[in-house]
């Protein structure tokens, strides 16, 4: 694949139908996309339980220790480059990256960082046959209008499959070497385990909560009573879709005005017997890396600080907008 | 560009918000990197075909800063509770604004690149300080941290003159910046300077302080070993000044003892200090220090003229049928102003149309001078001047004036710099260049102040010096306090540790607040200096003096202190051996207490003018000269109150 040209709208400039964007915003503002790690519920689900006892808040002895030792964040950033016939084409940056805590520090990626900058453009149009004949890195966009998709909902998808698979591959290869230590990964860790069952040293910590995985009032009572310190029982995630992961709720921080999501994260576990002997630990490492606070982020009371370090690290290596609004070159 | 590689400490960084230009630049660095204000450093990039470019800069601000947003976000964090670790340490970078001190190539003069930057190696210091630029360099202090000192050279000709030159420094007394400097860099010079005899180079010093001066051909008895350190990378011997010499003032008439804190017989056998006084012509000369500005109104200033022009060095007569009187010394002019005084009192109450009151005024002051400066201006002897008739190559002349009143130390740096800028215009200063040292600079050539005949010599020096090899090393604590005219003709300024009072004048705002700051905490040994050939001020350090301090001298040599009376008793025997010192000691009791020291001085006076006379009139000289008030009036002329002269 050849990298992307300086400037995208040189490419296309003969390309009927191909109105490029000159404007500097991001593809999520321009295209009224949702943000991804937003807290609005879309579909309740029922979920087995797989810990004995009743189901209620169970309190975690907090140790202040942590075992984690890898940490493993994916990012992604849009800009809105052209429409042709009003299917938007956007040029994105998508990359993910594992970083080691040494000690306090967290300074090393140990070569686990990948990152691409590709140009998403749908299936059929002009602008995606040139940039496959000039073969350039680019992202086909698929989108099923008839069933009510919408094309700006496709590509964002479609940028975000590129991500997790950045993310799963570097994952995997975390994993091919053996290294010691646990990973915590941003986010759920059930595709990326792709269905396998076998254990392995990885926790993902879900921020989102779009899908509830209990849909008993008295059990979303529990969830949503649960105190810092405290989480839920552990149950099964997604055991039908190839994506099963052990996963319970747990309570970070607490405040009396910022609705029940604030500081509630749920935590994921390969699906493995022996997973269950580390829920507590887990939860207990999750709990003491309360500190340091995350602000600036706005997510600060989700959000694991070494988790935003690595996301630090992955936007410095992003281009800037200036680069970007040059790659488009209006 | 083939400088053996080395380990990169930082990046240069450029952004929007605080983008590079072509003299200041960003970057990052390791939080090991031994950098700090002041510290040199490399910058190398190269982009596309275009040349690799070299920048040297000086660092002038440093920043420091974590991740977090706000102090609330550290304290949210940590739950109100300072202590305890957090399991991850938030990043924390150190961000340096540096000043472009060169740049290879030097055209053309673009912004500063993205590029790698590297700690400044020995020849860069040399490079990015011009050392490429000239030969015969000048060792004017240490760049570096302590313990890994790099010299830092400068260019002969633009010290010593033709193509620029003096050396201004400013700093906080006390605080071994300005004369501990001075000392060094006149080892330095002396060294490394490429003249010898004729075409070589001495210096003139003024102690103006206790002992500092007055030890300068005596080892310092316990070096450091970072000073003999620096000293060794210099070639610098560690070792006093080998020849220097001592000038003081007669303590008086008779030229029986000297105003100076170097009295001690080792001293006197090894390297004894030279007496001098002033004459009267060097009195007129530099009548304007010791009258005030009241004193030297339009009429007083004429009559001085004439006095000049027509009665000294002249066998004057105050009437053309009188007698004529030789006007050579300070009492002959007294007693001819004295003639004028009665003869314009007799008659229309002038003389050659100066007024009585004038005469009166300008006898009264001259008689005054007589009183004040007993010793150090001749009355009725010759004139012994400072200084060499010719300067000798690598030598140091010091002039004490530590001892002596304001007035006098006036009158003496008045006469030295005078003589030395006539000499200078003369091209008869002996050697290629003559280093004058002249501390309390604020004192003699005042902003905003009367242009006297010192600021005049001073500033003339300073413009005119370079090319007459004059040379002006001048020092002062406030810098915002001294003419501009010479610190602005000083093409080379040092500045120790700086009051921060003195650091908030405009004179210092062209530097970072970083730079003021390091100015305000400098160390002893620390200074900041800038030289044509550095485009930015670079912080040095100096090693300590090779000569013995002066409280150690003072120690090691204790003042001989002879007392007056003991003077006395000596020209008393001079004069008459059969004299019974009980009859003096007698006689000096009977002295009032009141004013006793210039009685005694006075009488100390009448003595030696009796031996001068071959008297032999012991007793009387005591009696008339000292003793009871009583007694006075048949002493020498008292000045005459005039109710009209409100000067008088």
């Amino acid at each position: 694949m050849t990298s992307l040209p300086f400037r995208l709208s040189e490419l296309l400039r003969d390309v009927r139908g191909v109105r490029m964007v000159a404007k500097p915003f991001d593809a999520a503002q321009e295209l009224g996309w949702i943000p991804r790690e937003d807290t609005a519920l879309e579909e309740f689900v029922d979920s087995d339980v797989v810990e004995a006892g009743p189901f209620e808040a169970r309190e975690i002895a907090q140790s202040g220790v942590s075992s984690f030792e890898w940490f493993e964040d994916g990012t992604e950033k849009t800009r809105l480059a052209f429409f042709e016939d009003f299917y938007p084409g956007c040029i994105a940056c998508v990359g993910a990256a594992i970083l080691k805590r040494e000690g306090r520090e967290m300074l090393h990626t140990h070569g686990y960082v990948d990152q691409k900058t590709f140009v998403a453009a749908f299936e059929g149009t002009q602008a995606a046959t040139r940039l496959r004949e000039r073969g350039y890195e680019f992202a086909q966009v698929r989108a099923d209008l008839a069933s009510g998709e919408s094309p700006s909902k496709a590509i964002q998808n479609r940028i975000s499959v590129e991500r997790d698979a950045k993310e799963r591959r570097i994952i995997a290869k975390w994993l091919e070497d053996g290294n010691p230590g646990w990973l915590l990964v941003d986010g759920g860790i059930a595709n990326i385990l792709e269905g396998k069952s076998e254990f392995h040293r990885i926790v993902g910590v879900v921020k989102s909560h779009r899908k509830m995985y209990f849909q008993e009032r008295e059990k979303l009572e529990v969830i949503q009573s649960l105190r810092p310190g405290q989480r839920s029982p552990v149950f099964l995630a997604n055991p039908l879709q190839r994506r099963a992961a052990y996963s319970w709720y747990l309570r970070l921080r607490h405040s009396d005005t910022q609705g029940p999501f604030f500081g509630l994260i749920r935590v994921e576990l390969p699906p493995a017997e022996e997973s269950m002997r580390y829920i507590d630990d887990v939860s207990s490492w999750i709990l003491a890396e309360r500190a340091p606070l995350s602000l600036p982020d706005v997510r600060f009371d989700r959000m694991i600080y070494p988790i935003r370090r690595v996301e630090m690290y992955l936007r410095s290596l992003q281009p800037s907008d200036a680069q970007l609004t040059g790659m488009v070159g209006t | 560009m083939s400088e053996p590689s080395q380990q990169v400490i930082g990046h240069v960084v450029g952004t929007e918000q605080s983008p590079n230009t072509a003299y200041k630049f960003h970057f990052w660095a390791e939080l090991s990197a031994p950098l700090g204000i002041g510290s040199l450093v490399r910058v190398e990039y190269g982009r596309g075909e275009g040349p690799a470019v070299r920048i040297y800069g000086v660092v002038v601000e440093a920043y420091a800063y974590n991740d977090l947003p706000n102090a609330l976000t550290d304290y949210l964090g940590r739950e109100g509770t300072p202590g305890g670790e957090a399991l991850t340490l938030r990043p924390e970078i150190r961000v340096y604004e540096a000043a472009v001190l060169r740049r290879i190539p030097e055209e053309p003069v673009a912004a500063v690149g993205i590029g790698e930057v590297y700690e400044a190696t020995a020849a860069d210091v040399r490079t990015a300080l011009c050392g490429d630029k000239f030969e015969g360099g000048i060792p004017i202090g240490f760049y570096g941290m302590k313990g890994k000192e790099l010299p830092v050279y400068a260019d002969p000709d633009y010290i010593l003159g033709p193509e620029a030159g003096h050396f201004n420094i400013t700093g906080t007394s006390g605080l071994a910046a300005k004369t501990s400097y001075i000392q060094f860099l006149l080892s330095s010079i002396f060294q490394h300077y490429e003249g010898r005899e004729d075409q070589g180079i001495a210096a003139v010093m003024f102690n103006v302080k206790g002992g500092d001066l007055l030890y300068l051909d005596h080892a310092w008895e316990s070096p450091d070993d970072a000073s003999a350190r620096m000293y060794g990378q210099v070639d610098i011997p560690v070792a006093p000044f080998q020849s220097v010499t001592y000038y003081a003032p007669y303590q008086s008439e008779a030229h029986s003892g000297l105003v100076t804190l170097r009295r001690h017989p080792d001293l006197d056998t090894s390297n004894p200090t030279h007496g001098f006084c002033f004459g009267l012509n060097t009195v007129l000369q530099n009548a304007d220090v010791l009258l005030s500005r009241e004193d030297l109104d339009a009429k007083a200033d004429s009559f001085l003229a004439f006095l000049q022009n027509e009665v000294v060095g002249r066998d004057w007569r105050v009437e053309e049928d009188s007698a004529p009187l030789k006007v050579d010394s300070l009492f002959q002019l007294i007693e001819a102003v004295k003639q004028m005084l009665a003869k314009a009192e007799e008659g229309r109450g002038d003389y050659h149309s100066h007024h009585s009151a004038t005469i009166r005024k300008m006898y009264n002051r001259l008689e005054g001078f007589r009183q004040r400066f007993s010793g150090l201006i001749a009355s009725q002897t010759e004139e012994v001047p400072p200084l060499p008739a010719r300067f000798e190559d690598r030598h140091v002349y010091v002039v004490d004036v530590a001892q002596c009143s304001a007035d006098a130390q006036d009158l003496i740096f008045a006469a030295v710099i005078s003589e030395l800028r006539n000499r200078m215009e003369e091209g008869n200063l002996g050697v290629r260049r003559l280093i004058v040292v002249v501390d309390e600079l604020n004192k003699y050539a005042p902003s905003g102040g009367r242009e006297t005949h010192v600021m005049r010599s001073l500033r003339d020096i300073a413009a005119r010096g370079r090319y007459l090899g004059l040379v002006l090393f001048s020092a002062q604590q406030f810098r915002s306090r001294v003419d501009p005219q010479i610190v602005g003709n000083c093409a080379n300024s040092a500045f120790g540790n700086i009051q921060l009072e003195e650091l908030t004048h405009p004179t210092y705002t062209v530097y970072p607040p970083a730079v003021r700051e390091k100015l305000a905490t400098a160390d002893p040994g620390e200074l900041m200096v800038r030289h044509p050939h550095f485009s930015q001020p670079l912080f040095i350090r100096f090693p300590l003096p090779t000569c013995l301090r002066g409280t150690d001298g003072m120690r090691k040599f204790p003042v001989n202190r002879q007392s007056l009376e003991d003077e006395i008793m000596r020209v008393a025997k001079s004069i008459d051996p059969h004299i019974a010192p009980a009859v003096v000691r007698d006689l000096l009791a009977a002295v009032p207490v009141e004013d006793r020291e210039s009685r005694l001085r006075r009488i100390l006076e009448g003595l030696a003018e009796e031996k001068r006379n071959e008297g032999r009139q012991v007793k009387e000289v005591i009696q008339r000269c000292g003793g009871r008030a009583q007694e006075m009036k048949a002493g020498p002329p008292v000045p005459v109150a005039d109710p009209e002269d409100p000067f008088s």
